[in-house]
């Protein structure tokens, strides 16, 4: 009658990884899209030579253009390198981390800035080397007036202490005022342009938000290009074959 | 297979009215491969009254029942609690209870919509370490007219619960579109029968079950279940992320 789903069992780990987020800076570190992330990593590296970015901002014109999953990605390739991460769900409308990581979103961001728990008690490993996550937690009825707040600021001061990276996830730029509201907060940020679907005026306008917001734009990710097939990204350089 | 909503209970509400009735729904259960049974009676309800010492003394003698008759069945004690600014404070002094003595607490929403101050009570819950399961999420109109509704809840934190006979069409067609959407989705988390009488609201628990392996939901199904036992174990759910609702109208025929 239903036995068959007893046998699913062992697969059931598996339809776990494929529904969320996918993390495959840890599935599938061999990966020529993980490569591309590692680009990223050296390029955000050396974008500053002379002093070491702290605190990135992850954001974009507008919904769904991939910002979470390159944060995620990204905050896992600095792990790989050694350093100490801390990935915070800087989005309080649409918080989605914990989701990527298996997570459950009782306690974050929201109760830390509200002062009704410490940072260390909030703050979570997520199981990969080096990386520790921040969720959302409730979501408040006042996103942006808590990132603005003097707490917030002074959270920021205190983790640098802690971490070597932060790595914020925000809500897109154009929609509400907390993406820029964090840059201003932050040493950096990168904005996630998704192939064939982010308008150009658009995302020119989510450029000059971030700048009139007093940060500094490290780059731009380009997401979801899809390369010719002989394209030379295509090969992992140095496979055989 | 653990079943998370129930009216087994005699003699307490709209479920089960003798000790005879409840006797052959629990003989139901076993028979649908059911081994543990949450017994939800409704709780604060505007047509039932509530009276918890008296259910508790209904459950322990269920529990005898089930003890004598050797069924290989377990019962833990549980509440459907209706939305109301007062829930918190019921749970806090024993008023109120919460799944299996877990802190899952099974709220049942007005079916004809979702009031504004739902995320509010989600919130108090929440803020207090309990976690809301909103029962029959599919039958609620509010709900059926604009499933964002149910996606605005879960983004509070609050899980969904879906009944089994919505699932396996005994509530309509419409009412079946609805579950599947939702499931589809990723907006369902627990599965409950809601079972009150044998013939006229039975289980329908495998029925339902076999209608998700039938639609290639097998996995779902799986992690449905398997959020069951969590409840009863105090875990963490899966719960995976939600995704846009497809809800499919008779116009999308016409092109």
């Amino acid at each position: 009658m239903f036995s068959k789903l007893k046998k699913r069992k062992q697969e059931k780990r598996r339809i776990l990884q494929q529904s969320a987020r996918k993390l495959i800076a840890h599935t599938n570190p061999r990966s020529f899209v993980v490569e591309q992330f590692r680009t990223l990593r050296t390029n955000i590296n050396f974008s500053s030579p002379d002093s070491d970015i702290r605190s990135i901002v992850i954001t974009s014109a507008a919904p769904e253009e991939g910002k979470s999953t390159a944060a995620a990605n990204l905050a896992v390739v600095f792990a790989q390198e050694g350093k100490k991460v801390l990935l915070i769900d800087g989005d309080m409308r649409k918080p989605t981390t914990h989701h990527t990581f298996h997570m459950d979103n009782i306690l974050g961001l929201s109760n830390v800035l509200t002062r009704q728990m410490s940072i260390e008690d909030a703050v979570r490993p997520t199981g990969i080397e080096r990386l520790d996550l921040l969720t959302c937690g409730p979501i408040p009825p006042n996103p942006a007036e808590l990132l603005a707040s003097r707490s917030m600021t002074s959270l920021v001061e205190h983790l640098k202490n802690l971490y070597d990276l932060i790595i914020f996830d925000a809500p897109p730029v154009l929609s509400v005022a907390d993406a820029q509201i964090l840059a201003n907060k932050c040493e950096g940020t990168i904005l996630v342009v998704n192939s064939g679907k982010t308008e150009k005026e658009q995302a020119l306008k989510a450029k000059e938000a971030i700048a009139s917001s007093n940060s500094r734009i490290i780059g731009a990710v380009l997401n979801n290009f899809v390369p010719a097939k002989d394209s030379y990204y295509n090969q992992y350089y140095g496979s055989e074959k | 297979m653990i079943d998370t909503h129930s009216h087994i209970l005699a003699g307490i509400d709209d479920g089960a009215a003798t000790m005879e009735e409840t006797l052959g729904l629990l003989e139901q259960a076993v028979e649908e491969g059911i081994t543990g049974i949450i017994a939800t009676p409704h709780g604060h309800h505007p047509n039932f009254p509530t009276d918890v010492p008296k259910m508790k003394l209904q459950l322990e003698t269920t529990k005898q029942l089930v003890l004598k008759k050797n069924l290989p069945l377990e019962i833990y004690s549980g509440q459907e609690c209706r939305l109301s600014d007062k829930l918190l404070e019921r749970l806090e002094n024993g008023d109120a209870l919460p799944l299996a003595e877990s802190r899952y607490v099974l709220l049942e929403l007005p079916s004809n919509g979702v009031p504004a101050y739902t995320v509010q009570i989600i919130q108090e819950l929440i803020a207090r370490n309990y976690i809301p399961i909103i029962a029959h999420a599919e039958r609620n109109q509010g709900i059926i007219e604009k499933p964002e509704r149910l996606s605005k809840l879960l983004l509070h934190g609050a899980v969904a619960q879906v009944t089994a006979g919505s699932v396996a069409g005994s509530f309509g067609k419409a009412i079946q579109k609805t579950a599947m959407s939702l499931i589809n989705a990723n907006l369902i988390h627990v599965y409950g029968s809601d079972v009150h009488h044998l013939e006229r609201r039975p289980f329908h628990f495998s029925e339902g079950l076999d209608y998700l392996e039938k639609k290639k939901l097998g996995d779902v199904a799986e992690i449905l279940l398997e959020n069951n036992e969590r409840i009863i174990n105090n875990e963490q759910l899966i719960i995976l992320e939600p995704q846009a609702i497809k809800m499919t109208k008779w116009w999308d025929f016409l092109g």
